[in-house]
């Protein structure tokens, strides 16, 4: 998920830069609103997804770590009392 | 956070020179200061695993070191935007845009040693070493538009910066804006150590049931 989300960000400036190579000016300033709204947009949409991502994985790992925890006990048990099998 | 935003979006005044885009600054700036920051806990762990060693140390420097490249991702992104709006292109090779670049992919070999390099003590210790060096152009980064300078304006905060170089309320908005996202980092770096020694946890689980 990490290296996805690296992945996509690295998408997104290549591109930028990408475009870039043609210069333009406009003369009203309040053309450049669009900017400020993708750089809060885009801000802001990283710091939700990492979020995610981080909440995500660790309910992964919990769920993991208690499977692995049962198995590891269920076995404990078993080498206890081998009659039990 | 809402009070920076309420800041920024109500508070401050607009721009003579570059209008809205303007705007774009009070988030710029936190994000390289928490990069910088992030680094430098980067810096600080990878340096006292050495020393010290334990694994505390290590994760809380993979920790700071995906969580800096988050910011420095979204800098390098808010910058590509802003650098369209007020000097009309994307990109320049400006030094201070080239060596936050090179930051960039510094900390992206990190992740990628962490990653596909040798896993245990040994891809510690090298992901360490890379992050002690990768620090070095933090402070390169920082100085660059007052040793090279270009387009890019010098610091408005830090040593660097020269007094008054802000208006009153755009330097509220701003230290507002630094202190919500060092708390910001500071709640991400926890949730994702935490994460992290979960990993840890779980790894030495495995090789206890296999």
């Amino acid at each position: 998920m990490t290296n996805r989300l690296a992945l996509a960000l690295l998408a997104l400036l290549v591109g930028a830069l990408v475009l870039g190579a043609v210069p333009q000016q406009d003369s009203e300033p309040e053309v450049y609103l669009p900017y400020l709204f993708a750089a809060f947009a885009l801000t802001w949409a990283a710091f939700f997804a990492y979020l995610f991502f981080v909440a995500r994985k660790e309910s992964a790992l919990r769920r993991e770590m208690d499977a692995l925890r049962r198995a590891m006990d269920e076995r404990e048990a078993r080498g206890a009392s081998p009659r039990d099998e | 956070m809402l009070a920076s935003l309420s800041l920024i979006f109500l508070w401050v005044p607009t721009d003579a020179v570059l209008g809205v885009s303007q705007r774009i600054f009070y988030f710029h700036v936190p994000l390289a200061w928490v990069g910088f920051l992030a680094f430098g806990v980067v810096f600080v762990a990878s340096a006292a695993y050495l020393w010290r060693g334990g694994d505390r140390w290590d994760s809380l420097a993979f920790a700071s070191a995906e969580i800096g490249m988050l910011f420095m991702t979204m800098l390098l992104v808010t910058g590509v935007l802003w650098a369209k709006a007020s000097w009309g292109v994307w990109w320049t090779w400006s030094p201070q845009l080239t060596t936050s670049l090179i930051l960039w992919l510094i900390y992206a070999g990190y992740l990628m040693l962490r990653a596909y390099g040798p896993v245990g003590g040994q891809g510690a210790r090298y992901a360490a070493v890379v992050g002690i060096i990768g620090f070095f152009d933090v402070p390169i980064v920082y100085m660059a538009a007052k040793w090279w300078r270009d387009v890019h304006p010098e610091a408005v905060v830090g040593p660097l910066a020269e007094e008054g170089s802000l208006e009153g309320s755009m330097y509220l908005a701003l230290m507002v804006s630094l202190v919500a996202f060092t708390a910001l980092f500071g709640l991400l770096l926890a949730q994702r150590y935490r994460l992290r020694r979960h990993e840890e946890a779980l790894e030495v689980l495995r090789q206890r049931y296999d």
